[in-house]
């Protein structure tokens, strides 16, 4: 199945993701955070917060720009006006969907 | 999983704000001011004009170097949104208004302070902007606003409360608040697993 298909709820799978969700949902308060930012609110590791961006830059939701802050390398991740739609569509449809339980009627 | 996209949200919106720590050395100094004028330091008079500015511009530069190398390098860096850049600004302003106001109070000796109303305003407005994470900015703001009635029940002079009791509680609650805030974005920014 592919990453980004959607479900029947009509959420997207690659914001649906839980520690995508959070990356998205913090980036779209800020106009850019630091990749130790985010690896520190999100809870992930190195590794796994790599793998994220790189899905998520894939999919143009956040750009990632790599720099130098004196001799160190400092990534700064910031969202893309698409990724800032997605993630506030998605947030419509969960509330939408919570909504829509509370009738008795979770189906879009 | 909702619930931790939002305490995301929640973070990264205030993250700036809750850097508690930045708060100590405002704390410390009105703490040094409600002292000083409580007599506890015999040469706090003398030297007054002079110390009394120079410890305040001590506390607001430690106080920005606390903000931009401990949080920076501890917990990352961020840039905010101009729109809360503004109301970042609209703060501070507040902040200033708020000090304006601690002047007219010493000057007036007013029976009810305008300050400490105006303290409690602004952290109502806060606690209830932040939701029940801020709570706490609710308490102080009830602690003010009961605060400010103190000149006109008598149990203490006009003059001890604006010199001493205001700064030493704007002061404490400062340095309190600014722990609290410190520890709960500690808790909510967790190392990860890869660090240890």
């Amino acid at each position: 199945m592919k990453e980004n298909a959607e479900n029947p709820a009509g959420l997207d799978r690659l914001v649906h993701e839980p520690a995508r969700l959070i990356i998205l949902t913090a980036l779209s308060e800020l106009e850019s955070a630091d990749f130790l930012f985010l690896l520190r609110l999100a809870g992930l590791t190195k590794g796994n917060l790599s793998s994220h961006l790189d899905k998520l830059e894939a999919a143009g939701l956040v750009e990632v720009e790599k720099r130098f802050v004196g001799k160190k390398t400092n990534t700064l991740i910031r969202i893309t006006g698409s990724g800032r739609a997605a993630v506030e569509e998605h947030w419509r449809r969960l509330d939408d969907l919570r909504h829509r339980s509370l009738q008795g009627n979770p189906r879009p | 999983m909702e619930g931790s996209a939002q305490r995301a949200r929640f973070f990264a919106r205030y993250y700036a704000d809750l850097q508690g720590l930045k708060k100590v050395p405002i704390g410390l100094v009105f703490l040094a001011i409600a002292t000083g004028n409580a007599g506890l330091w015999p040469w706090f008079e003398l030297w007054e004009p002079i110390s009394g500015a120079l410890v305040l511009g001590a506390g607001f530069a430690l106080s920005w170097a606390i903000g931009r190398y401990y949080y920076g390098r501890a917990f990352g860096r961020v840039r905010r949104r101009p729109g809360i850049v503004r109301h970042g600004a609209a703060v501070t302003v507040a902040g200033l208004a708020v000090l304006v106001l601690m002047f007219v109070d010493a000057a007036l000796l007013p029976p009810v302070s305008t300050m400490g109303l105006a303290i409690a305003a602004w952290l109502f407005a806060w606690c209830h902007e932040g939701g029940r994470r801020m709570a706490h900015y609710g308490v102080a703001g009830a602690l003010f606003a009961l605060a400010s009635f103190l000149p006109l029940t008598g149990w203490v002079s006009p003059d001890d409360f604006f010199a001493v009791v205001l700064p030493a509680l704007f002061g404490l609650v400062v340095l309190a608040g600014g722990f609290y805030d410190h520890r709960m974005l500690a808790q909510a920014m967790r190392p990860t697993v890869d660090e240890w």
